[in-house]
């Protein structure tokens, strides 16, 4: 990553001549300096600086300084191009850190089983959170059609998380109130209560309250399997509540205080 | 005797996969383990309160994690999707202070403490290495020869954690359906996805994927599939029918736990194993092999 | 083409948050005579590059005004042209 700076260079007070395009030479003939022109005003040069390492940037303001002809050289360091907030926000939660690392190979698109029905790869969606394209990301329904498979994950060459990155896509997309109005998440919110209320999930009341609030009209599709799970014992009827719900409430409850894990 | 803390999972306690609950408790003594089920466990949170609440989903998890550091045990779980919630959030613990820090403070107002010591794994994976499969051959009384099986991983039991098997082309699986004496087919798609709890929200996208999963064990010369996760048995035996009905396709591939096979291999009775809560039965495949345990008893 | 210059502005100490820096570049980079901002750190907030026709008085009036400025340094860029003599013409 080449870090960026420019140089405000004063010059002793020549007398007579106009020595500019000798300065102007030595300074080019440096390999860090991208550009030097030369300026009227508070500074009689403004050199732009490119470097390898933040580090060499001292370095080479003192080089220039040694120079007899400078009297005086103010460094302006580039901040980063744009404030990139969201970025910064899926960074900050444990496994989104890894988003940095990607260089856009594609390897997660061609292994994910579920692309054809995404609106952004997982590869584009990766790109999106490094544009700072919030809006567009959260939206998406890219991390809910993701089934945690990890291929991706598993081949990645530069060992990005990517399958967590959907999990993060998908907590933030909950939390700015921007998922999509599809089933998926819905499904997740039945699952969640069912644990907050009773401590264990209670497959027959989840999967009820679920398609009363989507569809119920779709849970004719399946009615043929939910029969015969029943039929075979396979479905419990009464939901289990464990000893401990309280404490899960307390936890839960405590952990929204707490406002997430930054 | 081998002792651990035993986490069932929602789905194998009873739920859709009960049967790989009742399978594991039959085999126990036969293998020589004794699994002491975590008093008053919640539910894991699984993938979707993953997907909901970074902080909150860790927090539940921690709270199994700190009642089975009490016993002092590894905490084995049958179910892969449970294996993976509650190994990520171990993981998650110990590599990101702060994240661990909240999370204490959330487990104490519970009046809970976890200090990070759990090691968790997969009931496969314990069998496998704690047990052995030459353990496991040289109990087994009921050879299943000749039963073509197709050995089913799944996802979360071989990824994200590539310590337990080769992630893509894991083999365990493989050798102990040999080690049962049983006959083991090409299935190239061994460790692809199931759609796991897509198949309730989005079942074209689940059906399509089993479909591909039923497919490809067929064409190896599969009679039945071996799994090693409660969502992959459900998904592949109970939607079978809906297969079926939307690809115009006649499959009849009964689903079987592992822990139902090496029990039947071990010489338990078939009704001990819960075989008849399969949808897609498997009565007349495994007819050469319940005959001898009847007999026997 | 035209005079390029640039300008260091430094921004008040109650503007100098995120949002303000973003709202400054925005609006600074929508005007057509800016051709680069670039936000530093050093003696100056803001290393704005303009090309105006003719003169920069009336960019950087434009931009001096603006409520977040608290500094304003124009610095001029000289021409490079080289001074050499022209061919005399074919006789």
């Amino acid at each position: 990553m080449n870090t960026k700076a420019y140089f405000m260079i004063k010059k002793e007070a020549i007398t007579g001549g106009d020595d500019h395009p000798e300065t102007i030479r030595e300074l080019e003939a440096m390999p860090e300096v991208e550009s030097v022109e030369p300026v009227s005003g508070e500074y009689d040069l403004v050199v732009v600086a490119d470097v390898d390492a933040p580090t060499r940037i001292a370095l080479v303001a003192k080089e220039i300084q040694a120079k007899d002809w400078v009297k005086d050289l103010h460094v302006l360091k580039l901040e980063p191009a744009a404030p990139n907030p969201f970025l910064d926000e899926v960074s900050s939660i444990p496994g989104g850190e890894s988003v940095h690392w990607c260089v856009q190979c594609g390897m997660c698109s061609a292994s994910c089983p579920n692309v054809h029905k995404m609106d952004y790869s997982p590869r584009k969606i990766i790109a999106l959170v490094r544009a700072g394209r919030r809006y567009d990301a959260l939206t998406s329904n890219t991390m809910w059609v993701c089934a945690s498979c990890y291929l991706c994950t598993v081949r990645c060459p530069k060992d990005v998380k990517i399958t967590e990155l959907m999990h993060t896509l998908e907590c933030l997309s909950v939390r700015h109130g921007l998922r999509k109005g599809g089933t998926t998440p819905a499904l997740y919110r039945a699952f969640v209560d069912s644990i907050k209320g009773n401590g264990r999930v209670h497959e027959l009341g989840m999967m009820m309250k679920f398609f009363l609030k989507t569809n119920p009209l779709a849970a004719l599709k399946i009615i043929s399997v939910g029969l015969q799970l029943l039929s075979h014992g396979r479905m419990s009827i009464k939901p289990t509540r464990i000893k401990g719900a309280e404490q899960i409430k307390t936890i839960v409850e405590r952990a929204h205080a707490l406002g997430g894990t930054k | 005797m081998k002792y651990y803390t035993y986490f069932p999972g929602c789905s194998s306690s009873e739920g859709t996969a009960v049967a790989y609950g009742i399978s594991t408790l039959s085999i126990c003594s036969a293998l020589g383990i004794e699994l002491i089920e975590l008093e008053d466990w919640n539910c894991c949170g699984s993938t979707p309160y993953g997907s909901t609440d970074e902080l909150e989903s860790v927090c539940i998890a921690a709270r199994d994690l700190a009642l089975a550091e009490k016993t002092g045990l590894d905490l084995v779980t049958p179910c892969s999707a449970c294996y993976t919630t509650l190994n990520t959030a171990n993981s998650r613990l110990r590599q990101y202070p702060d994240l661990k820090s909240k999370v204490d403070d959330c487990l104490a107002a519970a009046g809970l403490e976890y200090k990070g010591g759990v090691r968790v794994r997969h009931l496969f994976e314990v069998i496998y290495n704690d047990i052995g499969l030459e353990d496991i051959e040289s109990k087994v009384v009921n050879p299943l020869s000749g039963l073509r099986m197709a050995p089913y991983y799944g996802c979360q039991l071989v990824r994200p954690d590539p310590g337990f098997d080769n992630p893509s082309n894991p083999q365990s699986l493989d050798r102990l359906i040999v080690s049962l004496g049983a006959e083991l087919v090409p299935f190239p798609l061994k460790d692809r996805c199931c759609g796991g709890s897509l198949i309730i929200p989005a079942l074209d996208l689940a059906l399509d994927l089993i479909h591909k999963l039923l497919d490809s064990a067929t064409s190896g010369g599969a009679q039945c599939i071996i799994t090693v996760c409660p969502l992959c048995q459900t998904n592949l035996d109970a939607y079978q029918g809906l297969v079926n009905r939307k690809f115009k396709t006649k499959y009849n591939l009964p689903v079987l736990f592992f822990t139902q096979l090496i029990g039947l291999a071990l010489g338990i009775e078939p009704k001990v194993l819960a075989l008849d809560k399969n949808i897609v039965s498997a009565e007349k495949i495994l007819a050469p092999f319940t005959k001898v345990t009847e007999s026997a008893s | 083409m035209g005079t390029k210059a640039y300008f260091m502005i430094n921004m008040g100490k109650k503007f100098s948050d995120d949002s303000y820096y973003l709202d400054a570049i925005r609006d600074l980079e929508a005007m057509p005579e800016v051709e680069a901002v670039n936000q530093v750190s050093g003696v100056c907030d803001l290393l704005v590059k303009v090309d105006e026709p003719v003169r920069v008085t009336p960019i950087a009036n434009k931009i001096r005004a603006k409520k977040w400025v608290k500094n304003f340094h124009i610095l001029n860029v000289e021409s490079t042209q080289p001074t050499e003599t022209q061919k005399p013409d074919e006789p």
